[in-house]
């Protein structure tokens, strides 16, 4: 027993140790070809299907978008036809020490942009970006950008977490610990988009 | 209670302004279930069965008291500086409002339908689950901070529908993926509860900053 929970601790406190690494911050793209309009036909987008979680990693390999805001990164979704009430979430989430600063552009079958969720609708869901919109009838595609404004900055996120140490030979104790982490703003990362049908919630 | 925040939220559901056609809002009174307490989230105590619980309970409680009687020497409401935020913050966002009071000591969103001798397109519930000044767990590198706790809906006045719902916690004391969480201002941070009570003019002005915040994170979700 004593040797199980050894390991358990051991794996415990290893997890907590090895950070992962993750990719440089890209915090330029002045060496991409950005085009004037995100591609949104062929193989660079991505179908999203209800009820499921795409995750998609962005970076020099993903297309270069510019826009009236600056050169973006990017990765275009398509959405299905929409009957029913549906939303989305994206969440940016960290990868070692970069975070995608994510923005969100909602398009119609045409290409044209209807509706732009900027970078300060999105909020801290645990160490991850994110936000949730509903989708009206007339959306077709998604696009998630870097937001050319704000990398570069750095961001903490402070939270509580589990810190198991032993009392006795016997007895071990979660006497908790913080963490901060901080991570650079950047055009390259990690999203996860999900869509969803609107829940009901009655009161 | 904080073992009840870890184990579930509420369901999260996105507001559309464009759509809603929402202009003024009624804010109800907060609901505050429980004053301001001092919450060690995790301590050795934990481990020692009823033994460890009944000494874990006695210190909780003297620090309670002592923040408390704090927070009353600086007249300090963390409900009326969350309230007052939370109006000032959805002005400065292009809503009219109204506050309409009710009850503050209940623990969940009301049940009963809403109403307003003002007319009002929509109200906005909110519960203060909990407020205070938290510690992730014993030690230096787990400092006192203040902690806030908000579950937060907006329901329309016409048919009492739900337009939005979402949970705001600052200094989560746990990793939560559903809820927004903000992370404390470094500002405000105590080494020791000593030290905190030792600095009261400092952590009054750090649940301050955490009503203000929370308050601004509300008004992002109705934006």
């Amino acid at each position: 027993m004593l040797i199980l929970r050894s390991a358990a601790l051991s794996v415990a406190l290893g997890m907590s140790a090895c950070a992962e690494q993750g990719p440089t911050p890209v915090v330029t793209l002045e060496d991409r070809q950005c085009v004037g309009d995100a591609e949104l036909v062929g193989g660079s987008i991505t179908p999203l299907v209800m009820g499921s979680t795409v995750e998609a990693v962005v970076d020099s390999t993903k297309g270069c978008w510019r826009s009236a805001v600056g050169s973006s990164s990017y990765v275009a979704f398509r959405l299905p036809d929409i009957t029913t009430p549906l939303i989305i979430k994206v969440r940016s989430e960290p990868v070692g020490g970069t975070l995608l600063v994510p923005r969100l552009v909602v398009l119609n079958a045409r290409g044209e942009a209807l509706r732009d969720v900027p970078r300060d609708a999105f909020l801290f869901h645990g160490s991850a970006l994110a936000v949730a919109i509903r989708l009206q009838s007339d959306d077709r595609y998604l696009v998630v950008a870097s937001d050319p404004a704000a990398v570069r900055q750095q961001v903490s996120y402070t939270s509580g977490g589990n810190l198991i140490v032993p009392i006795t030979p016997l007895h071990f104790a979660n006497i908790g610990r913080e963490t901060t982490a901080t991570y650079t703003l950047a055009h390259n990362g990690k999203v996860r988009v999900t869509l969803e049908a609107l829940p009901t919630i009655s009161r | 209670m904080t073992l009840a925040l870890t184990a579930c939220g509420v369901q999260q559901l996105p507001y559309d302004r464009s759509t809603a056609g929402i202009q003024t809002i009624g804010v109800v009174t907060p609901g505050q279930p429980q004053e301001a307490g001092a919450y060690l989230v995790r301590s050795v105590g934990q481990a020692f069965g009823l033994v460890g619980a009944l000494i874990d309970a006695g210190m909780t409680d003297k620090r309670n008291t002592q923040l408390r009687a704090l927070l009353r020497q600086r007249d300090f409401s963390t409900l009326a500086s969350f309230q007052e935020n939370l109006v000032k913050t959805l002005e400065s966002g292009g809503y009219t409002l109204t506050t309409i009071p009710s009850t503050n000591e209940r623990g969940d969103f009301l049940n009963a339908p809403l109403s307003s001798a003002t007319p009002v397109d929509a109200y906005l519930d909110t519960v203060m689950l909990l407020h205070g000044y938290c510690a992730a767990g014993i030690g230096s590198s787990s400092p006192w901070r203040p902690c806030l706790a908000v579950r937060t809906r907006l329901i329309r006045a016409r048919d009492q529908a739900v337009l939005m719902q979402n949970e705001v916690l600052y200094n989560p004391a746990f990793s939560r993926n559903s809820a927004v969480t903000i992370s404390p201002d470094p500002a405000y941070q105590f080494p020791d509860f000593n030290d905190l009570v030792a600095n009261p003019d400092q952590a009054t002005r750090g649940l301050s900053t955490a009503t203000e915040q929370t308050a601004k994170a509300i008004a992002t979700l109705l934006r």
